[in-house]
């Protein structure tokens, strides 16, 4: 198929301004929040609606054209990259609110509907989306969809997957499809399960029902500062194993502290700590007042040096600032910033703290560690200069022996950041040519010729065939 | 490879996870098909043809770390012998499946059931972070994890869970476990099937995210002695801290505008309410909504007549209906008439010959048909794994 003819026929489909081919456009769609990888699409196609998409998608199976969806492009981990021949197919623009239905808690949404603006548009109701990454001023649902989104709050409320209840989805041959049910309940085997997290591998949400939950009558925040990670973490698990659940619990390490206080954001966090938690207690006001003495309490015992509880909704917002801005901060320092995504079992945390400060000073790198403590996801941040063919070797080798050591403390590759490509190589860490193989075979149920964002989340390289049973 | 007995039907029993294998390969190997057992007290009979594979025998705890609230247990442990374990240690898994408390944590995963407390805590998918799963060809996959957060390929163990041990055997789960709470309260009040379907909206509406808030059919609601009169009754649980747990219940009691009638502490009653409907030879679960669990219930009254009781887990609006006896074509006309509605209507429990006739999942639209039918083909391509998801 010439380039020619494709433009044509998918300009017929969305109208010519909705397909970009200028050199100068693609270079805008050539990376994403992954500062490490580029690659530049064959085209780029934005689609106005769940039919476009649909069709959009049959002239490129009849063609054998593969693609990649794209939200925002804020994701972490390549996976919305496109290299030619792929097209990339940008979804911004099915960005309407279809339905709020307050009664049964949940709304219905298109996928390029940014992930706050829902949350703003359902609070009148009294609800909100819980899921929220750090970049949900500008990530969109059908992104969050497609990587299995967390956040802070997800400690208390589930990630994505949690909150998806039903899907229609495009899949790979254009053909549309409705799973799950608006009550949350699958009508086969749980495809809504299997599809949230498959990274676009699957087909095209055009359509998301999610669930929406109450926003809480009363919320409490507080900091506690140490002068050891240790303490810090072992306090972490203290609180949770007191069946406390807070709505947040994150902590900052000493360099995320300096740089956040350094910054236009300074929080009033104690600058000369080694860690920093907040926590965060949400739900009725007698429930918070009682989890917050007790947590207050918990983090005296932990040999906090001071428990700051924020009084009014100002000092709140100061006391998220420095969490909130800290990647902010961190970009003033340095030209380029890794945002490294592995999760531990909670009670590895100090260890595993330790170990990635040793890799740290050994391949003279700095790292920030801002992450969600309560759930054992650690987020390791490693600033550098990308035009420096050394410091960008040295940010990769880092970056295997932090995963590694994560691996070997029982946890995994990425807790919400997804495979993508910049954690493909890693894959066989975890998983065997068997589940490997089997991951390929069940994405070809859903796209049998492998067009839909091919070279992701499984290295084809290790999987086993996996083929029907010989009797053998 | 020992016999042992699973229900009254003989059924191979291997006792770890290569024994579990080798007794699919070898079935594959002789063509005959196999269901899966755990307890034997959800489904208690055999299919003609089909050989039970029992996994009661992979009944280890191997890995319980209080701590970090994640346990690794055998698919064949016992509900009850797990709970005593993770009791002993302040932990707790919020998964209230209906059935005796001898239910295995594999026959429930399959089922893919919760009961009341997936109001609060999702149904069985929820609390699972991992499986080690013996595919239809014998194959061991270890799916998923054993930490809380994981986006590490793709899901695979949600189709398992819920999949009737059609699409792989589970043989090892990872939980994810919660901290048990510091006070466990249940409360109860009656009134009409309209002034349930006010009082639970209302609560709703007011924010409330209680633990459980459970509808009962009057049948159901007499049978467990909850209510003592003739009416619906509405049973919310609240669990955290003491000034939680009131202020909980009290948002509860302002909807529904009178007195409680019955209060409980801890989850006895709940262990009741799992024995009476875990009783029902025939049950239905309706994928409703919040908004619309009367019209289910009432939807199903009218196609399968009279009925044991009524099970109404509000916050999701899942419905879930018991019958004496239930024929397919009943049970295919309501899901054709739920379909419209767009609620599914999975055939949770029944004797083999209607599950065959009927299938576990119906009303599919064609398009989830063909992929369910392609997956199964994908994780069992012998079709050795006798379960019938579809008629």
């Amino acid at each position: 198929m010439e380039h020619a003819s494709l433009v044509q026929e998918l300009s017929r489909i969305v109208g010519a301004r909705f397909v970009r081919t200028e050199r100068a456009e693609l270079a805008t769609f050539a990376s994403d929040g992954l500062p490490t990888l580029r690659r530049t699409p064959a085209l780029v196609v934005l689609p106005g609606s769940a039919q476009e998409v649909s069709s959009v998608l049959a002239t490129l199976s009849r063609l054998g054209v593969p693609f990649v969806a794209r939200g925002a492009g804020t994701g972490l981990s390549g996976g919305a990259l496109a290299e030619s021949p792929a097209v990339l197919v940008t979804l911004t623009r099915l960005s309407r609110i279809l339905a709020v239905d307050a009664a049964n808690r949940r709304a219905v949404v298109e996928p390029g509907v940014v992930n706050a603006s829902l949350s703003r548009a359902v609070a009148p109701f009294g609800l909100m989306y819980a899921p929220d990454p750090s970049s949900q001023t500008a990530c969109t649902i059908g992104g969050n969809v497609a990587e299995n989104a967390g956040g802070p709050h997800c400690l208390k409320y589930g990630v994505t997957s949690n909150h998806v209840l039903a899907l229609e989805v495009a899949l790979p041959s254009g053909a549309m499809v409705r799973l799950g049910a608006p009550g949350g309940e699958p009508w086969g085997p749980d495809f809504v399960g299997l599809f949230v997290g498959s990274e676009g591998m699957f087909g095209i949400a055009t359509e998301i029902t999610v669930r929406l939950v109450p926003l809480p009558a009363q919320v409490r925040t507080m900091l506690a500062d140490y002068t050891s990670l240790r303490l810090a973490g072992e306090a972490v698990t203290a609180i949770i194993a007191a069946g406390i659940v807070p709505a947040a619990l994150e902590m900052m390490d000493h360099n995320a502290i300096e740089m956040v206080e350094s910054s236009a954001y300074a929080a009033g966090y104690p600058a000369d700590a080694a860690a920093v938690l907040l926590v965060e207690l949400d739900g009725g006001a007698a429930a918070v007042d009682a989890d917050a003495a007790a947590t207050k309490a918990l983090l005296d015992r932990s040999g906090a040096r001071t428990v700051r509880v924020a009084r009014n909704a100002a000092e709140r917002e100061k006391l998220w600032q420095g969490r909130k801005k800290a990647f902010g901060a961190m970009g003033r320092i340095s030209a380029d910033l890794v945002v490294q995504d592995a999760v531990v079992p909670r009670t590895a945390l100090p260890d595993v703290l330790e170990r990635i400060a040793a890799i740290g000073e050994r391949y003279r790198l700095r790292v920030t560690n801002v992450f969600h403590a309560g759930d054992g996801n650690l987020h390791p941040n490693l600033s550098f200069d990308a035009s420096d063919p050394d410091q960008v070797e040295r940010v990769h080798a880092a970056s295997d022996e932090i995963i590694r050591t994560c691996v070997a403390a029982g946890g995994t590759i990425t807790g919400e950041h997804g495979v993508g490509l910049d954690k493909l190589a890693y894959m066989p860490l975890v998983f065997g040519p068997d589940e490997l193989g089997l991951m390929a075979a069940v994405r070809r149920v859903f796209d049998p010729d492998e067009l839909a964002n091919p070279g992701k989340v499984v290295p084809t390289a290790q999987c086993r065939e996996w083929r029907p049973w010989s009797g053998a | 490879m020992s016999q042992a007995t699973a229900g009254s039907i003989a059924a191979s029993a291997p006792s770890d996870l290569r024994g579990l294998a080798a007794e699919v390969r070898a079935a594959g190997g002789r063509g005959t098909p196999v269901e899966v057992r755990g307890s034997g007290a959800w489904w208690t009979d055999a299919p003609q043809g089909v050989t039970l594979l029992s996994a009661a025998g992979l009944d280890t705890i191997s890995d319980f770390n209080p701590a970090d609230l994640v346990v690794t247990a055998g698919a064949g442990t016992r509900l009850d012998r797990l709970a005593a374990c993770l009791t002993a240690k302040g932990a707790w898994l919020p998964l209230d499946p209906p059935g005796p408390p001898s239910r295995t944590v594999g026959g429930v995963l399959a089922s893919g059931a919760g009961g009341p407390l997936a109001a609060h805590y999702g149904p069985a998918r929820d609390h699972v972070l991992g499986l080690v799963v013996v595919a239809g060809d014998g194959t061991v996959v270890r799916l998923g994890g054993r930490v809380v957060k994981n986006v590490a390929g793709f899901d695979l163990a949600k189709l398992v869970i819920g999949g009737f041990g059609a699409l792989g055997v589970i043989a090892e789960v990872h939980l994810r476990l919660r901290a048990r709470p510091g006070a466990d309260r249940t409360e109860m009040w009656t009134g009409s099937r309209a002034w349930a379907v006010r009082t639970s909206a209302a609560a709703l509406a007011a924010g409330a995210t209680p633990a459980a808030l459970e509808i009962l059919s009057p049948d159901l609601a007499a049978e467990l002695g909850w209510g003592g009169g003739d009416g619906w009754v509405l049973a919310a649980r609240a669990v955290g801290a003491g000034a939680g747990v009131a202020e909980e219940l009290e948002l509860i009691a302002k909807a529904a505008g009178s007195h409680s009638v019955l209060t409980a502490e801890g989850d006895d009653s709940w262990t009741v309410w799992r024995r009476v409907v875990g009783r029902w030879p025939v049950v239905l679960r309706i994928g409703a909504e919040p908004g619309s669990w009367a019209d289910a219930t009432a939807l199903a009254e009218r196609h399968v007549g009279r009925l044991l009781g009524a099970s109404v887990t509000a916050p999701r609006g899942t419905v879930r209906v018991g019958a004496e006896r239930c024929s397919p074509e009943v049970i295919g006309q309501l899901r054709t008439e739920a379909a419209g509605r767009n609620w599914p209507v999975t055939l949770e429990r029944a004797d083999a010959a209607t599950r065959a006739a009927a299938g576990i999942y119906g009303a599919l639209s064609p398009s989830v048909a063909r992929l369910t039918r392609e997956l199964k083909a994908t994780l069992d391509p012998a079709g050795i794994l006798a379960a019938p998801l579809l008629a």
